[in-house]
């Protein structure tokens, strides 16, 4: 015998499970005493459960409505008495942190006024520190990585003729 | 206005219907009580929670998408309420724990904890109502709501999986074992 379904016995008995389900169930209690009586006891209980719950004691309802009544018009004030202030604590915080940054940024800012100079042109006003002829072969320089052989081409005057060289080597 | 769907009237009370939310307090009020009272043990704090889920109900009515029943989400926040509350209560009243030993559906069944017995249980005993409110608090929190959900509210295992939060694997261990331990606790009533 299969091992038994006692957590199916409540779906079977309130026609939740599958029909496929429902049917090994089914046959599962056709053949278990135990699960038949597990499944009818559980039944019971479930009934108990349900009548006893019917007789707790409720309170009165219109009261219960009025007092939740009243509860809800009270959030709904305290919510809007909230709200109101809290718009202007939002706008005021706002506005000083704002300040606060603009303050920052002033502070931070560099004395002397007017556009920040390129990189060019500061260049040129250290000339202490930047190498002068580069500068004014700059459009050398910017093609620099186009002349990683500069030394060989700048010599190659220097070079003997072609048929010396060969000649030497052979 | 009567013949209206929960559904429908939730709807309603999404768009600030105060009358469709007067007429679904009416006629979810006594198991909203019965439920929060049956998980909290307590009558005031039941009227308080329950109260609150309303509230709750009518500021978040919007939220509700129709893809689960009215009902299914309208316990979801109740009992969300009342499993919140229990859990900040715990800190500075020791009531029963949330995660009972009967929680885990993987672990082998366990008998319910003694119980603490105050004036007020004892007062209770030799009453039926009074017994399975000491036995219900005797079982896990999640079986309770699981076995409450579906005995009281008729919900199904895949509802009440909805409203625990787990699968509905899970929900049907929660319904077996509690009703289980119910059983054992009422037998001698």
């Amino acid at each position: 015998m299969t091992s038994h379904p006692e957590t199916e016995l409540v779906p079977f008995l309130r026609e939740e499970l599958s029909a496929e389900e429902r049917a090994r169930v089914q046959h599962h209690l056709d053949d278990c005493e135990l699960c038949r009586q597990a499944m009818n006891e559980l039944a019971a209980t479930m009934r108990r459960v349900s009548v006893r719950l019917e007789e707790l004691p409720t309170p009165e309802w219109s009261a219960y409505r009025r007092e939740l009544r009243l509860k809800l018009a009270a959030r709904t004030e305290r919510r809007a008495r909230w709200w109101r202030p809290a718009v202007a604590w939002t706008t005021l915080a706002t506005a000083g942190v704002g300040a606060a940054m603009l303050a920052f940024v002033l502070w931070m800012r560099p004395s002397s006024p007017g556009i920040a100079p390129g990189v060019d042109q500061l260049a040129m006003e250290q000339p202490e520190t930047v190498d002068i002829g580069l500068l004014r072969n700059y459009g050398m320089v910017e093609k620099l990585d186009l002349l990683e052989n500069y030394d060989v081409i700048e010599h190659l005057d220097e070079l003997p003729p072609a048929e010396q060289r060969n000649g030497t080597r052979s | 206005m009567a013949e209206l769907s929960d559904e429908e009237l939730c709807q309603s009370v999404a768009k600030g219907d105060r009358q469709a939310f007067e007429l679904l307090v009416e006629r979810h009020q006594a198991r909203a009580y019965r439920l929060a009272c049956s998980v909290l043990g307590n009558e005031a704090e039941a009227r308080d929670l329950s109260q609150d889920a309303f509230i709750r109900l009518y500021e978040s009515a919007h939220r509700f998408d129709g893809r689960s029943r009215f009902s299914t989400w309208f316990y979801r926040v109740l009992v969300n309420l009342c499993i919140d509350y229990k859990r900040r209560d715990k800190w500075w009243r020791k009531m029963l724990p949330l995660a009972g030993p009967g929680d885990d559906p993987d672990a082998p069944g366990v008998d319910p904890p003694a119980p603490e017995e105050g004036p007020e249980v004892a007062a209770m005993l030799g009453q039926s109502t009074g017994r399975l409110r000491e036995a219900l608090e005797r079982i896990s929190p999640n079986q309770r709501i699981a076995v409450l959900l579906q005995a009281q509210e008729g919900l199904t295992s895949r509802e009440i999986a909805e409203v625990l939060k787990c699968s509905e694997a899970t929900a049907r261990v929660h319904i077996h074992r509690g009703l289980a331990q119910l059983r054992k606790l009422l037998r001698d009533e």
